[in-house]
């Protein structure tokens, strides 16, 4: 852990120090793991993130520097954003899976990681049975197979996630075989997801309710 | 992004969408995917010999993935294996005239056609030895 250049106190967070209260300016590009002091973990316990949250919020808050120079005051809205945009992507198990994927340097989404066969085939099945539901042709039959389906997609991405997060612990070493197929598993979340927000517009052009279809379930 | 006549075309009149029995033995199945959009794309031919007679699609995406899989479909009616083999994605990029940000989708269709003669080979292979 680095000390405060000020007053040689640990820091928690890159941003600034809790003791002597000094904002830095940290050299851009970190990741939400380094922002908010954190080792990259696939695992976080949300109570203790926002408990994490509440104190280095303190520290970079504007409402502490409306007394100090303009530069200080924006710096101190700065990182409060970026402070709240890293919680929020450690929040959300994807979005932390793919942070760790991405800076550990796995294959980006764009190459061509392979999807197992069998999985694309069930993409096609959701699919079709997608536009037989959203067809003005469709009847009470189709959406009761979409709900099937809703409900298959939300134990499907449940169960793919858990696989992820379980891949990235302990977190693989930089380029490990283990992130291709963490990368594997991100790109079956895609479709999830995807298949899982046609499903709810579904239900949404027939006046149903979701039912929290396209949320994560950590 | 405006599509080209031709993705138009192609995108409103899609040739050969279709299945055909995935269990026969002289068809083969591709089945490919763009995780970053979602796409997903599927293409199955007929041989009879080493010459690909009928060709069928189902894509799931955007209007460039489509053209790109029902222009695919059209050009290896009629091909050797090996012929459709030879298809790039670039000679698709030029024919439908794909932006940049849409090359992935030509890329896709180039992909099916390998992938579903690559599982008709495999599938032929399979038989050879189960006789």
């Amino acid at each position: 852990m680095s000390v405060c250049r000020a007053c040689q106190a640990p820091l928690e967070t890159p941003l600034g120090c809790s003791k002597c209260g000094a904002l830095f300016t940290p050299p851009p590009g970190l990741s939400p793991f380094e922002i908010m002091g954190l080792e990259r973990q696939a695992h976080v316990d949300s109570g203790a993130l926002q408990k994490r949250l509440t104190r280095l919020a303190r520290i970079v808050h504007p409402d502490f520097f409306s007394d100090s120079d303009q530069p200080t005051r924006q710096l101190a809205e700065r990182h409060s954003a970026e402070l709240n945009r890293a919680f929020e992507i450690l929040s959300d198990p994807v979005q932390r899976a793919e942070w760790i994927v991405h800076d550990l340097g796995a294959p980006s989404e764009r190459d061509s990681t392979p999807v197992p066969r069998a999985f694309l085939m069930q993409v096609l099945e959701w699919n079709e049975l997608l536009d037989a539901a959203q067809a003005p042709s469709a009847s009470a039959a189709d959406m009761e197979a979409v709900r099937g389906l809703s409900t298959q997609l939300d134990r499907d991405h449940s169960v793919v996630l858990q696989q992820l997060l379980a891949s990235l612990d302990p977190v693989p070493a930089r380029a490990a075989p283990a992130l291709r197929g963490a990368r594997e598993l991100l790109n079956q979340l895609r479709y999830l997801d995807r298949a899982r927000e046609r499903a709810a517009q579904c239900f949404a052009a027939r006046g149903l309710e979701t039912r929290g279809a396209a949320r994560h379930i950590d | 992004m405006a599509y080209s006549e031709k993705v138009l075309d192609h995108y409103n009149s899609p040739r050969n969408v279709g299945a055909l029995d995935k269990n026969s033995a002289n068809v083969g199945t591709g089945v490919v995917g763009a995780p970053e959009c979602g796409d997903v794309m599927k293409l199955q031919i007929q041989v009879e010999g080493d010459r690909i007679v009928d060709a069928k699609f189902k894509t799931f995406g955007c209007g460039s993935a489509i053209a790109s899989s029902s222009l695919a479909t059209e050009w290896i009616k009629g091909k050797t294996l090996d012929e459709a083999m030879t298809i790039r994605n670039t000679q698709i990029v030029e024919e439908l005239s794909l932006p940049p940000v849409k090359i992935h989708c030509s890329v896709l269709a180039e992909d099916a056609i390998k992938s579903a003669v690559a599982d008709f080979k495999a599938k032929r292979e399979s038989l050879k030895e189960g006789k």
